[in-house]
Formats: structure tokens, sequence, C-alpha cells
């Protein structure tokens, strides 16, 4: 094992934050927050609305891996037995063949991580957020971090910021447009552990980045949780793709964060595959805070049996002439529960704003459950907000008629189920769209 | 070269309490061209529907394939063995592009084509077709015309290569070239290949450019008679009324 677990970081208690801090070698700013957010962690009730979490026992999580090797950039160097995770899993060769920076982190801690030199020239920044905390971008990050997904934000942001433990720091300078994709990719091996990292992306001005998350994590039969943040800056006419493929093992918490900040002119587009996990509980958020920004959400869930997918989007309208897009696709099978959540909302300065959503729903069986649950608070009597929400089953003409061409029934309706997901399949870079029909092909042959 | 091919005997389909296919005989051997005729609401696309294997529930009667019994198999296991039925109203498929159909649909066959040669193939139908070259790569018959939908059927019928092929009113939506174009079509690629096709229509200008070996007509779920071109005359002259 490339990891070592022990007792010693099980359950949540000063003593064990401190500890996960003085390892990191904290700044002193980040060793108090940490614990200013164990306080509120404490002093927080669990979360009053979505799944039930009770099977989630967190005096039993372990809530930091030691790791056995430090962080390197030179994948000939990472525990063979880690490489040979990460190969199977494609991401040394992904690097090789189009993208700008990976960051590989096994359990709670960074294995791998590089930026190609000529992207690196370019002013471009991609390390490891610890890293980052002791070089040049230090007071950057202490002015950005857990401001936009403030420590009282909910209790799981509070765990999230008291031990959070690898993730990356990107920067992207004004005006750079990065070519290719940069990817942190996040394994979890640790059974009865929790992954808390956290993603920091600052893109300036005029800036445009497509950053890609994968998740995956092998099953165990003791319940894990991931909780990890992503706060995103994105400047004036700044471009953000941030696209997720998760596929986590179905004994998996995954509660997670996501927020971004977008300036006037900017864009930031969310394309999720959610896959996997016991139960998931996920947002993300945009705040449009200057004239003209905009958001676009694409995303589609699967929910197999015994699984809670609870997802979502928020966005907050703060200024004029702001839009937002939001298409959501889900798909439930042998009763596996979905529940799709969205809230708008829209201040009173954000005049002629626009925000459009279309939630659709596919449910292979009638053991399964679909859920949309809009929210709209709207300030301005000159927004226009449409919303739009459909359930559906697969038509059997659709099967009969992919028989009639020679194919297997199971292979039909597989298929059928990666169209109804194309929207977001086709969003993302080949080898992903790839993964993610794949995934698709996987959960509609498990059966009950 | 001439082999019987289908053979169907005593092919009943009831729905319901009613019966809408009673008792039909027909035979189609390799190569051959067969109209089915009739008035609208007759049985003749549930009779292609049975044949194919669709609604099998409701269907009796024995449906011989290569001189063996295909009546308990299911559609895709007789699609496999040649069947192949071109819709009369084609569904749509929100996302899924047609290449990927067909390529499903040759792994199904257990058919290793490389993606150059299946893209090959492609372009040459879809230019034989008249159909634009990205057609495949656009989702499966989702905002094209209904004649477009007709000639994207016969171009899956020829990347597919069945044995039989049921075109149930293949003309409808095509203007009066278009159809003439298709009836050569089918004829070229008849020729070709040798296949067998069971036409179902209203029109014969489909038939025109077919050598057209028999015609059925099916009354009230009946066939009611069959007979050469010569019958095509008769229909086009005084209906069906006196067949």
């Amino acid at each position: 094992m490339g990891s070592k677990m022990s007792d010693q970081y099980r359950g949540l208690s000063r003593a064990i934050v401190e500890k996960i801090s003085q390892r990191k070698n904290d700044p002193e700013w980040m060793r108090e927050l940490r614990l200013a957010a164990l306080d509120v962690y404490n002093g927080m009730p669990m979360p009053k609305f979505g799944p039930d979490l009770s099977e989630l026992d967190l005096d039993n999580i372990e809530s930091y891996v030691e790791a056995s090797s430090a962080m390197v950039d030179d994948w000939n160097k990472v525990p063979q037995e880690i490489r040979q995770t990460f190969e199977q899993l494609g991401i040394p060769q992904a690097e090789q063949s189009g993208l700008a920076g990976v960051g590989a982190q096994y359990d709670s801690e960074l294995v791998y991580h590089n930026i190609q030199q000529a992207v690196a020239d370019t002013g471009v920044v991609y390390m490891g957020l610890e890293a980052a905390l002791h070089s040049n971008y230090a007071e950057i990050i202490q002015d950005k971090f857990m401001q936009l997904v403030p420590i009282d934000d909910h209790k799981f942001a509070a765990l999230h910021a008291a031990v959070w433990s690898g993730g990356s720091f990107v920067y992207v300078p004004r005006g750079v447009s990065v070519e290719f994709p940069l990817q942190s990719y996040y394994r979890f091996n640790a059974p009865g552990a929790g992954q808390f990292e956290h993603t920091l992306i600052i893109v300036d001005d005029d800036a445009d980045l497509h950053f890609i998350e994968g998740c995956s994590a092998p099953k165990y039969n003791v319940a894990n949780l991931h909780a990890g943040c992503v706060e995103i800056y994105v400047g004036k006419n700044a471009r953000v793709k941030y696209s997720t493929v998760e596929n986590w093992s179905k004994n998996m918490f995954n509660l997670n964060t996501k927020r971004a900040i977008v300036a006037e002119g900017g864009k930031i587009e969310w394309i999720t595959g959610s896959f996997g996990s016991h139960v998931s509980m996920l947002y993300p958020c945009a705040i449009l805070d200057g004239n003209g920004a905009s958001m676009e959400y694409t995303g589609v869930s699967f929910a197999g049996q015994k699984q809670i997918l609870d997802t979502g989007v928020k966005v907050e309208h703060r200024a004029a002439n702001t839009r937002s897009i939001i298409n959501a696709k889900s798909i439930a099978k042998d009763g596996g529960i979905n529940t799709f959540r969205n809230v708008v909302k829209i201040t009173t300065d954000a005049k002629k704003s626009r925000s459009f959503t279309d939630c659709q729903s596919l449910m292979l069986d009638s053991l399964s459950k679909s859920e949309t649950i809009p929210f709209f608070d709207i300030q301005t009597d000159d927004a226009e907000v449409a919303h739009e929400a459909n359930i559906g089953k697969i038509s059997t003409q659709e099967i009969e008629f992919l028989m009639s061409r020679g194919l297997q029934e199971d292979v039909a309706r597989s298929l059928i189920v990666r169209g109804f997901a194309n929207d977001v399949s086709k969003e993302l870079p080949f080898e992903y769209a790839a993964e993610m029909n794949n995934l698709i092909k996987l959960e509609m042959s498990e059966n009950m | 070269m001439t082999t019987k091919l289908l053979e169907v005997s005593k092919l009943s389909v009831k729905a319901a309490d009613k019966q809408i296919l009673q008792g039909i005989d027909l035979t189609i051997q390799s190569g051959e061209t067969v109209a089915i005729l009739g008035p609208n609401g007759a049985g003749k696309s549930t009779l292609a529907r049975a044949i194919m294997g669709l609604d099998a529930l409701r269907c009796s009667g024995k449906v011989l394939f290569e001189a063996k019994d295909i009546t308990k198999l299911s559609v895709d296991t007789r699609a496999r063995k040649g069947l192949f039925l071109s819709y009369q109203s084609p569904v749509e498929i929100p996302g899924l592009p047609l290449n990927e159909v067909l390529r499903a649909a040759n792994d199904a066959r257990k058919k290793k084509m490389r993606l150059t040669d299946f893209q090959l193939k492609m372009s040459e139908i879809l230019e034989e077709l008249n159909l634009s070259p990205f057609v495949g790569t656009r989702e499966l018959n989702v905002g094209f015309s209904g004649g477009e939908k007709k000639k994207l059927e016969i171009a899956q019928m020829m990347m597919l290569e069945p044995k039989l092929a049921m075109l149930d009113e293949i003309d409808s939506g095509l203007d009066i070239d278009a159809a003439t174009k298709m009836s050569q079509s089918l004829r070229n690629y008849q020729k070709r290949t040798n296949i067998a096709y069971m036409i179902i229509t209203h029109n014969m200008r489909i038939l025109q450019k077919l050598k057209v070996d028999r015609v059925y007509v099916i009354k009230s779920g009946k066939l009611s008679s069959t007979g050469t071109k010569k019958l095509l005359d008769e229909i086009q002259q005084n209906g069906f009324k006196n067949v």
C-alpha cells in the first residue's frame, strides 16, 4: 500500500486537526482557520434537507491517510502500485496525448503534479495547493481560500475546512488561453477514510481554461466520505469550463461543494457526469457578479440500486444582463433515487436577467424514483425565467426499432440511455466521453 | 438462382378481440420482388411486423426463413438472420447517432469492420441515395423530413445487407423524381446482392424500375388475390373493388 491507515486520525478532534496542520506545515492563519472550522462543525446540525445521512458515522471516518511517498513530477518516481492504479485509469497516457497538466491524488495526498513547460511559460500556474501555500502565491491563497465557500456554509464545508488535504491550485494570467485542459484526478483507495481535497482556481480577465476533475474509488464494505471543495474565480470576460466525471464506489457518501464567482462578461460552464456513490449531495453554484456574466450547466446523473443522487444547481444573478442555462438529465434504475434541486435567485440589481432550466428524467423501471424540486427567488420584474421538467420512460418503439436492426435488447436500452446522456458526453473530451459511455454501459448491465 | 427464402403459413394476428390478419400464406424466393397491396387498414403493415417478430404474442401460424422455423425467435435474432423491416414512420431517438446504431448492429452480427471501411461504405451508400455525407453523425431521424427518413431506412438496409427487406410505404414522403430514383437504387442493389423485397405500397411508382415477381392483395386481413404485374394495372384502373 502506498498509504498508511492508522487509528490516530480516526474521527475528529482538536488534536487530530492540530496534527494534520502540523504535518502539513500550515501557515499560522491556516491552522487557525482549521480550528475555527472545527468549532463551527461541532456546533452545526446536519443538513435539514435531502437524503438520510445517519449511516455516515463521522466518529469512525479516517480524516487523514498518511502517504508513504512524497509528491513528484515524474511518473517513474511514483510508487509502482500507485502508478499502476493511475495507469489503469489511463491518466499518464492522457497526459501524453492532450492535457496541459496533470495532478494525481491518492487518498489524502497528491502523488504527482506536473505542467507542460510550454504552458508554464505562459505564466499559468498549476501546482498542489499545499505547495502553493509556501510559494509566491501564498497571499492570493490566503485572500481567496474558503471565502467563496465560507466555513459556516454548511456542516460538511466546515468539516472540509478543518481537515482538508491535497488538491490543486490553478492561476491563469490575464489574456492567456490554455489550449489543452488541465486535469486533476482523485483516487480514493483507503477503506473507511475521508477525502477532502481542495481545488482553488483563479482565471484572470480575458483568460480561458478547461479544467477536468476525475474521481474514482474501489468498493469496500465500510462507508467512505468525500467532502471536497472547489472554489473558482472567473475574471472579466474570462471563461472557465469545469468538467467532472465522478465514478464513486457504491459505499461512498459524496458531499462535495463547488462554487464559482463570475465577473463582468465572464462565463462558467459546469459539465458533470455523476455516477456511483451511495449518497451524493452535489449542487454546483455560480454567483454571477458582473454585468453580462453567465453560467451554463450540463449534467447527467445515474442512480442505480440503493443509490440516492441528490444533485442540482444554484445560481445567483447579482448583476444586470446575466444569463444562466441549466440542462439536467437523470437516469434512475433498479430502485435508484434521483432528486434534482435547482435554486435560481435573481436580485434587484440583476435587471434583464434570464434563466432557463430544462430537467429531463429517464426512469428505467417502476421501482426507481425521480424528483425535480425547483426554487425561484426573483426580485426584479424584468427577468425572464423559464423552467421545464419532464419524467419519461424508454419507449417500446425505440427498443423495437433497434432490435429490428439486430441489436439485443440490453444493448438497445443501453444505446438509448447513452443517447439521452449525449448532451453531456458531447461536451467532454473524447477519452472522457468514452469513459462516460462505458460507465453507462456498465450501469445498464448491472442487474439487481 | 432461386431458393425458398421465406415461407409464411396460416399467419394470423389478433389485437384485443379483433382479428387483424387471418390465415395468410405467402412465399418469397431469394432475389424476388413481391408487392403487397390493399386498402388502408387491411393489415399490410401488421403482416410485415409479424414476419419481423414484432407483436409475437398476438401471432399464430408459422414462419420459415431459409427452411428454418423462426416463429419463436425474437426480433433481433430474426434481424441477424437476415430479415429487415423499413418502418412506415421511423422512430426518432434523440442523442443517438445513426452510425452508432449501425456499428452496434455490426457488432451484434460479430461482423468486424474497420472504421475506415465502415465510413467508406457509408459514404458510398449516402451518395447513392442523395443524402448528405454527414447524416451518419446526426441523431437518428431527429430533424429529418419524411422523405429523408425513408432514405435513411434504405441506407440502413444497404449497410446491414439483409436477405429479405420488407419495405413499408418506403415511397411516402418522396417526390415523384425521388421515388423513381429510389426505385432504381433498389433495383441496382438487388442486382448486386440478390436481396428479396417485400414492398408494401399504395403508389406504383416505387415499383416502376423493379422486376415485380408477384403481387398479393390483402383485404380485411385476408389474402384476396395473388397475381403478376398485370394485377397492378388492374388495381390502378379500378381500385381494389374487384381484386
